[in-house]
């Protein structure tokens, strides 16, 4: 789909964590909240300062894996007080929709919320109804995509292999997104493709590939396409070697693109091509 | 693009029956799909909608191969939609069909299993129970099952996601993405939301009663409602009723309550009303989110006060028919509103005994037949503060 997001703020926590004390002043507030809605809460609100703005009028999430920490840590207390005298915090936060309604509830904001739990896809999807929002006449929609990998979860993909191909990651990256131009604009994300489940490497090369013209980076997301894409001529970086691979890891690889663009003159466009394991791959082409 | 999107296919499982025919029939007798939790065991004395149709009854019923690992939330999730496109008759072909689904439990019935194994030694469990844990797998599976071709998405915003899924159908098919979408919800009862509504001390161990001054709390409930929107540009079998407002909004209060004064739901619903152009006059029916918790109808019953003042709308809570749904508790919820705006019924609230004093005007509590409406509203709000509301109403013609 044609798209027309404006990036006007980026940020975004993965393997080092910040000070949180600095984002969420509440001690209550920032113990009780699971380390994934530490880092999307803090990185949305360092997205929201970078792009100078106070308030926005929706905020679409997207999510892989959900709020794990608080699931599995509700489940297993049911399992080991077989029932009994549960705690319900971790049951109340374990919706994936927590982050968004975290930032919310933090900003006291009553706008459009909404939470995409699709894969892959995921962030994708918060990026798609971002732009039909935008469409629709609001001003600032701030999107983001977060995952958190726990032990356990560690362990059990380990257990189905996936540490063998792939590196650990997880992490939170927000975005300011707006339908105008502003000085401040770090890019534009002009096509968002999400493409369908059956569709192969080199039919989603095709599609990326079409996207090229001088000056065009390609930062992939999957180690097929990477060599596909490479052989073909194009430039590529696979950026998972950074972020590691998690469902939302697309998000991360927004964020790298954005900051890649304003340091980096010699590059005119960035196509991120991802795909985590079996699931659908997406692309987002974002420019100057 | 489309100026309007149609419902041309409904399709829904719950407590009260497989089909759609099965949930008038109920609706209309007034008994309650509500009995004592039979599913799994648990140490909680808990009433429930259960869908009275084993995982293997409803495997078989949908023709899937044996030997593979189900999720209770796709196997009624598939029922559901596959009712909603075989009732519009429309064909895929040539189309852009997606799939718009809301599940809050995804496949948490089969990773409850896992756990159990799991937990003593970390080398045990069947790693294939996992693989439908996640809320997307549900949603993959039945775009699959159905054939389809067009945008795919699954939404978790607890118990409004399947309002929000319908919200997002509309939208999408009026931005011109798709020509017709699968939008609603499931959800499956687990031992992991029936211990976490009763850590929270909102489960009702008898039957809810639903605004009622003496409700003491919520039941349960499973089952999925999925509605098929067209464009106005495609043609179909049939129109119900046309989508005409919609509107999402949040509390901002407090992670799981309701605010005193309603603020969110206040918002959903008024931002659904103004986008329908229609008078509160012409609404015949409200279907409430009304769950029976004392916070919910009593914040509920203040936001309908001022929107419409003293000339509030018939309206009914349904969940003493089927429990609380959850995630698909607005997918159930559209399509009962749906059949109301179309066979002229107000639903009763039924377990109703005694006003409360927020509501001025109580619930309709005795059926309602023959009513002449040209439009019908539903309420859904979600942990997080998260309010959907959706309108309905009967303007037919496309322009």
């Amino acid at each position: 789909m044609k798209t027309n997001l404006y990036i006007k703020g980026a940020a975004g926590i993965s393997s080092i964590e910040p000070d949180y004390k600095d984002f969420i002043q509440d001690a209550g507030l920032r113990r009780r909240m699971s380390r994934v809605i530490r880092m999307s809460v803090a990185s949305s609100i360092m997205a929201m300062s970078e792009a100078n703005e106070k308030s926005f009028d929706a905020i679409v999430t997207g999510t892989g894996w959900g709020c794990l920490a608080d699931t599995e840590k509700f489940l297993i207390s049911i399992i080991n007080n077989d029932e009994r005298l549960l705690n319900p915090s971790s049951f109340i936060q374990s919706t994936s929709n927590t982050v968004g309604a975290q930032i919310a509830l933090m900003s006291g904001d009553k706008c459009y919320n909404n939470t995409y739990v699709h894969g892959s896809s995921s962030f994708e999807c918060a990026l798609a109804d971002a732009d039909l929002l935008l469409k629709e006449g609001k001003r600032v929609v701030l999107t983001g995509g977060f995952d958190e990998l726990t032990p356990t979860k560690k362990h059990l993909l380990g257990r189905m292999g996936m540490w063998r191909s792939h590196k650990e990651g997880e992490g939170a990256a927000f975005f300011v997104l707006t339908s105008e131009q502003c000085d401040n604009s770090r890019g534009i994300i002009k096509h968002l493709e999400i493409c369908g489940i059956d569709e192969n490497s080199n039919e989603i090369c095709n599609k990326a590939e079409l996207m090229n013209e001088a000056g065009t980076l390609y930062l992939t997301g999957d180690k097929e396409i990477d060599s596909i894409l490479q052989k073909r001529g194009l430039k590529t970086e696979d950026y998972k070697t950074l972020t590691g691979e998690f469902p939302t890891a697309s998000a991360q690889g927004l964020l790298l693109a954005v900051n890649r663009l304003s340091s980096d003159a010699d590059i005119a466009k960035i196509v991120i091509v991802s795909r985590y394991v079996k699931d659908v791959a997406t692309i987002i082409e974002i420019s100057r | 693009m489309a100026t309007d999107v149609f419902v041309a296919g409904i399709g829904c499982i719950s407590a009260l029956g497989t089909g759609v025919p099965n949930q008038r029939g109920a609706l209309i007798s007034g008994k309650t799909g509500v009995v004592p939790l039979t599913l799994f065991n648990t140490i909680h004395k808990v009433r429930a909608g259960e869908v009275s149709r084993s995982n293997e009854e409803l495997r078989i019923n949908l023709g899937l191969s044996e030997g593979k690992e189900y999720s209770r939330t796709t196997l009624l999730g598939l029922v559901a939609a596959k009712e909603a496109l075989e009732d519009s008759a429309l064909r895929i072909d040539g189309l852009r069909v997606g799939l718009i689904s809301a599940t809050s439990v995804g496949g948490m019935d089969v990773s409850e299993l896992f756990y159990r194994e799991y937990l003593p030694d970390n080398r045990r469990g069947r790693l294939r129970q996992l693989i439908g844990h996640d809320c997307g797998a549900s949603t993959q599976f039945i775009y699959r099952q159905l054939g389809l071709n067009g945008f795919c998405t699954t939404i978790n915003t607890a118990c409004s996601s399947a309002n929000n899924a319908i919200m997002l159908g509309a939208r999408m098919i009026k931005s011109g993405l798709v020509d017709a979408v699968i939008a609603g919800g499931t959800d499956s009862l687990c031992r992991f939301t029936v211990n976490g509504f009763s850590s929270l001390g909102i489960l009702d161990s008898e039957h809810c009663k639903p605004f009622d001054a003496e409700r003491k709390g919520l039941n349960l409930g499973e089952g999925a409602g999925y509605l098929l929107l067209v464009s106005d540009k495609i043609g179909c079998k049939k129109r119900y009723c046309r989508v005409s407002g919609y509107a999402n909004a949040n509390d901002a209060f407090h992670q799981t309550a309701s605010s005193p004064n309603g603020e969110g739901a206040f918002l959903a619903m008024k931002g659904a009303f103004e986008m329908s152009k229609i008078t509160a006059g012409e609404i015949g029916y409200i279907n409430v989110h009304g769950t029976g918790t004392q916070n919910n109808d009593a914040s509920e019953a203040i936001a309908m006060h001022r929107l419409f003042g003293d000339s509030i709308p018939p309206f009914s809570s349904t969940k003493g028919y089927t429990g609380h749904a959850l995630g698909a508790a607005g997918g159930i919820e559209s399509v009962f509103t749906i059949l109301a705006l179309e066979g002229g019924y107000v639903w009763p609230n039924i377990n109703f005994s005694s006003k409360m004093d927020e509501c001025v005007h109580p619930p309709q509590t005795k059926l309602l037949t023959g009513i002449n409406m040209h439009a019908a509203m539903t309420n859904s709000f979600g942990f997080g503060g998260n309010c959907t509301t959706l309108i309905f109403d009967k303007k037919l013609d496309s322009v």
